[in-house]
């Protein structure tokens, strides 16, 4: 089934070597073309394209809808597949990004508000793109330097022991779905 | 769009593991006093040391230097007898989650060959098994190690090596003082064995009453400071 765009399609950056190109519509009814190497990044994205049988010709006439992400996080997000998809993966990744200094060009990819942030952790969990989840991690992880408990829990939206047992009597003292 | 209250606990389990693990050791504390639910969170990960530095100052003890990253942040014990330091290193090497990867053992190794561990005077581990590196410990004075299985071969070396040994001078300053000392603990039970002027004796005692056990048998008069 084809769904008709209704929103100028975004070309995040040009392709080069002529690449198969597939369409993924976000939330909000935006359309993104992504590379094929790009969007290998995605292990979500990826293996719905494989199950769904997409090839070089008709990967276009198919776009690929994601209900969980919006066309400001796509935006980012396919910004990103695109920029990394040529790395070469690094044999001990977790090891090295511990001593890893984000480079400039995602951190200013990645200068955004925190519940932006969090937002866009959330869709690149759904969509399974690990070296994504790292980099946010990384940024998050700087977040807490030099930061109290006290400032921790208002940069994060940590709540005390207190808010979460309130929490949970409230949710123990709601009437069940049968009730 | 409703916002997502809090933002924190939306966030999925591994994400906060992996968060965590990126976090120095300073930051992990204060996350962990967040509340409960985050000292858990904290509590699941390992820490990473990336390198242990250890530094004699004086005669008196030792310094050891903890990085947790390669150029981060270094933290300090000062390893005087029962300096509090060494309780809260014993809580950071004592981590559940703390493990030696095999490889690392090499480094053990190494560190078992240099002239500082074969002259050490005073062994104290805790919470580590050594069953396979077992022979490397019997040289010093005063010893506490633990082990995974206590087999009889165990014993008799130990009291092979405690007979052959000559006492260290200057340690039988009283009659009743023990000349060496070296205890072997596992989850519940130690077994104190102690070389005497003229004799050597092994007692097994309950881990968690070791000096009453002790001493029901030897009366107030026996110094245990020296294991």
């Amino acid at each position: 089934m084809s769904v008709e765009p209704e929103v100028p399609i975004v070309q995040v950056e040009e392709v080069r070597e002529n690449p198969v190109l597939y369409k993924i519509i976000s939330s909000d009814n935006h359309v993104f073309t992504i590379s094929e190497h790009a969007v290998k990044l995605s292990k979500t994205l990826w293996d719905l394209i494989t199950n769904l049988g997409l090839t070089a010709e008709n990967a276009l006439d198919n776009p690929i809808p994601v209900e969980n992400v919006n066309g400001k996080n796509m935006e980012t997000i396919v910004q990103f597949c695109e920029r990394h998809k040529y790395d070469e993966e690094e044999p001990e990744y977790t090891n090295y990004i511990r001593e890893f200094v984000l480079p400039e060009w995602d951190r200013q990819l990645l200068s955004i508000d925190n519940e932006e942030l969090f937002q866009l952790i959330l869709a690149t969990n759904y969509l399974d793109i690990q070296k994504l989840m790292d980099y946010c991690c990384r940024v998050i992880g700087d977040m807490a330097k030099d930061k109290t408990p006290e400032e921790l829990r208002i940069i994060y939206g940590i709540p005390t022991d207190a808010e979460d047992d309130a929490l949970e009597r409230s949710a123990s003292d709601s009437p069940g779905p049968s009730g | 769009m409703t916002k997502l209250i809090p933002i924190w606990e939306n966030l999925p389990i591994h994400f906060k593991q992996n968060l965590v693990d990126k976090l120095d050791f300073r930051s992990r504390l204060n996350l962990s006093a967040c509340s409960t639910s985050e000292r858990d969170l904290v509590d699941s990960c390992p820490i990473s040391i990336h390198s242990l530095y250890i530094e004699q100052h004086d005669e008196e003890g030792f310094h050891l230097k903890i990085s947790f990253s390669k150029n981060g942040m270094v933290l300090k014990f000062n390893c005087n007898n029962r300096d509090r330091s060494v309780s809260a290193l014993h809580r950071l090497l004592s981590h559940r989650k703390t493990k030696i990867e095999e490889e690392k053992w090499e480094v053990v190794k190494k560190i078992m060959e240099t002239e500082q561990w074969k002259r050490a005077g005073k062994i104290h581990l805790y919470d580590c098994k050594v069953d396979a590196y077992f022979k490397n410990f019997l040289h010093v004075d005063s010893l506490k190690i633990c082990v995974e299985k206590l087999t009889e071969a165990m014993l008799l070396e130990v009291i092979e090596v405690i007979t052959a040994r000559d006492p260290p001078p200057g340690s039988q300053k009283e009659y009743q003082t023990p000349k060496i000392a070296t205890l072997l603990t596992n989850e519940s039970r130690c077994l104190l064995i102690i070389k005497w002027k003229k004799a050597i004796e092994a007692t097994v005692c309950r881990r968690e009453f070791l000096n009453e056990d002790f001493l029901k048998n030897h009366g107030n008069c026996v110094t245990l400071d020296m294991i």
